[in-house]
């Protein structure tokens, strides 16, 4: 009885956990805080979707395209509104980004018309037999691939140069500069693969819902929220959150009912505001990226 | 000799606040020089005006004979322009191996190369060998300064300049530190530009020197004759 839903929170929580973790990596080396996160979501379902209805392209193909598309618009914000305005007052950039989801919402609605669209899963769903619970395909491998993203992501920040040049960037950008460090073409890697992890979650949540231009929208308020309750500090604190969000929430959604979900996420995030602003896992002197 | 750094006529400023206002001077091939001055007199501008992290006003700055002022500073930096800055600023989260590995983005040293590279850092500075898996925060003010240094070095500067290297380490260390980057000269034939606010330390260990008062060079020469000026003594060396 408890294994179905929380297998399928362990996979919604994972979604929340790519946004999150994308939404901590720009955060943390470029400063801003991305409103538009969700909406890249969006731009990665819409355009697999597309490619996905062109006869003879395989939906691997597709899915391959709807992230770099994603990946693509995010290096397109950085150039035309995070460039110009890094220099210029916080609230100019935060602003900047929230016009730049109701920007590429509209775009969306203009190129793909009201209609949702369908996106098929990567895996087919059939449900498998697990501890005496039925469970679907869909939501191993949702629950699969975020996992290995988040870790590879992790060990990359963690274990390479490419890592250790983006805390620097993040932590001190002047000094990284002073070490030989490319910041802006960093700041540039941080945005693709930030947005691309939203495309990726796009393509892996699509399935499950069908593509509207809402598609990111709470996915990405539920990362945030997440993020709040792990703390901004590290990603993965946030991640952790994030999942642990997915399963309370789906939880809640099984034993007291679908509308209490987001009343659950939300107050969650509230009471953390209020009462442990630097989340659980709050950010230490001398935090990893 | 040829230069390795001349300024020229150099105005830099904050917003309105002119900080350096017409700054003259050069380093040349492998020469040590100091520049000393009082607190706020615009000798760390100046050094960030060298390395493009304050734009200049007007003026100009010839590194190996190129104008800088087009370039980045990480370019700077990748082609033997590097600055130690003041505070050390090391990455408090990295280990000091990995603040030394992320330096090396300014080397073009790989595998083999660079591992000797560290290994001629860490023959220098010993206490940063026995260290290497510290997260850089939990070092002392030394040990954090010598990683500073250990950085600039790995990056293979044509050109370094040090921003108060002695700050917060006792005298003994402060002699030490200054002695090693004079000595480091001389082995290697680095130049080296150093900012001093304890003047007969940094006098001692250089060729020539510059005295710096609010954002203007009032007095220059060989080491020993600024040791000598009266001024000098009287503003800086407290006799
Ligand atoms: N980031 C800054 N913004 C505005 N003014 C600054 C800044 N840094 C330094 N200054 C001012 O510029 C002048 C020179 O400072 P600085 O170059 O740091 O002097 P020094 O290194 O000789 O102590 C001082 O008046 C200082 O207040
Ligand atoms: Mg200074």
């Amino acid at each position: 009885m408890i294994i179905q839903p929380l297998v399928s929170g362990l996979a919604i929580g994972g979604i929340y956990a790519l946004l999150a973790v994308s939404f901590l990596l720009t955060y943390r080396v470029s400063g801003v805080l991305n409103f538009a996160q969700g909406e890249f979501v969006m731009v990665g379902a819409f355009v697999a979707s597309t490619v996905a209805g062109i006869a003879g392209i395989p939906l691997i193909a597709a899915a391959l395209l709807g992230v770099g598309a994603a990946a693509f618009a995010g290096v397109a914000m950085e150039r035309v509104t995070y460039r110009p305005l890094r220099n210029k007052p916080h609230a100019s950039m935060i602003i900047s980004t929230v016009a730049v989801g109701i920007v590429l919402t509209q775009a969306a609605q203009l190129i793909w018309g009201p209609n949702p669209r369908t996106l098929p899963s990567l895996v087919p769903n059939v449900s498998i037999d697990f501890l005496g619970s039925r469970i679907s395909t869909v939501s191993l491998f949702l629950i699969v691939i975020s996992a290995v993203l988040i870790v590879a992501l992790h060990l990359v920040l963690t274990k390479t140069r490419l890592g250790r040049q983006l805390e620097a960037t993040s932590v001190d950008s002047d000094t990284a500069q002073l070490m030989g460090i490319r910041t802006g073409r960093l700041v540039i890697i941080a945005f693709a693969i930030s947005t691309g992890l939203a495309g990726v979650a796009g393509i892996l949540v699509a399935p499950m819902f069908s593509v509207t231009v809402g598609l990111g929208v709470l996915i990405a308020l539920k990362a945030f929220a997440a993020c709040v309750i792990g703390g901004f500090g590290n990603l993965p604190g946030a991640a952790i959150a994030a999942v642990g969000l997915g399963v309370v929430e789906n939880l809640a959604g099984t034993f007291i009912g679908t509308d209490s979900k987001d009343l659950i996420a939300f107050g969650l995030m509230i009471a953390f505001l209020i009462v442990r602003p630097q989340g659980i896992f709050g950010a230490k002197v001398g935090e990893k990226l | 000799m040829t230069n390795i750094l001349e300024i020229t006529d150099l105005v830099l400023s904050y917003g309105a606040a002119a900080a350096v206002r017409g700054v003259t001077m050069h380093v040349a091939e492998g020469e040590v020089v100091t520049l000393i001055g009082a607190n706020g007199a615009g000798k760390s501008t100046t050094l960030k005006g060298v390395v493009g992290l304050v734009k200049p006003v007007s003026g100009s700055i010839r590194f190996a004979g190129d104008v800088t002022t087009t370039r980045r500073t990480d370019w700077l930096a990748r082609h033997g322009l590097n600055l130690v800055p003041e505070g050390r600023r090391v990455f408090a989260a990295l280990t000091v191996a990995e603040n030394l590995d992320v330096a090396a983005s300014a080397s073009n040293l790989h595998g083999a190369a660079l591992k000797a590279k560290i290994r001629e850092i860490y023959e220098i500075f010993p206490r940063l060998e026995e260290r290497r898996d510290s997260l850089s925060w939990t070092l002392s003010g030394g040990e954090q300064q010598m990683l500073a240094m250990g950085r600039a070095l790995i990056a293979q500067p044509r050109l370094l300049l040090l921003d108060e290297p002695s700050l917060g380490l006792s005298p003994k260390l402060a002699t030490e530190v200054v002695q090693l980057i004079s000595r480091y000269s001389r082995d290697h034939g680095l130049s080296v530009l150093l900012v001093e606010q304890n003047a007969r330390l940094a006098l001692s260990a250089s060729d020539r020197g510059y005295v710096m008062e609010t954002g203007r060079i009032v007095a220059e020469g060989p080491a020993a004759e600024l040791q000598d000026n009266k001024e000098v003594r009287r503003a800086y060396l407290g006799s």
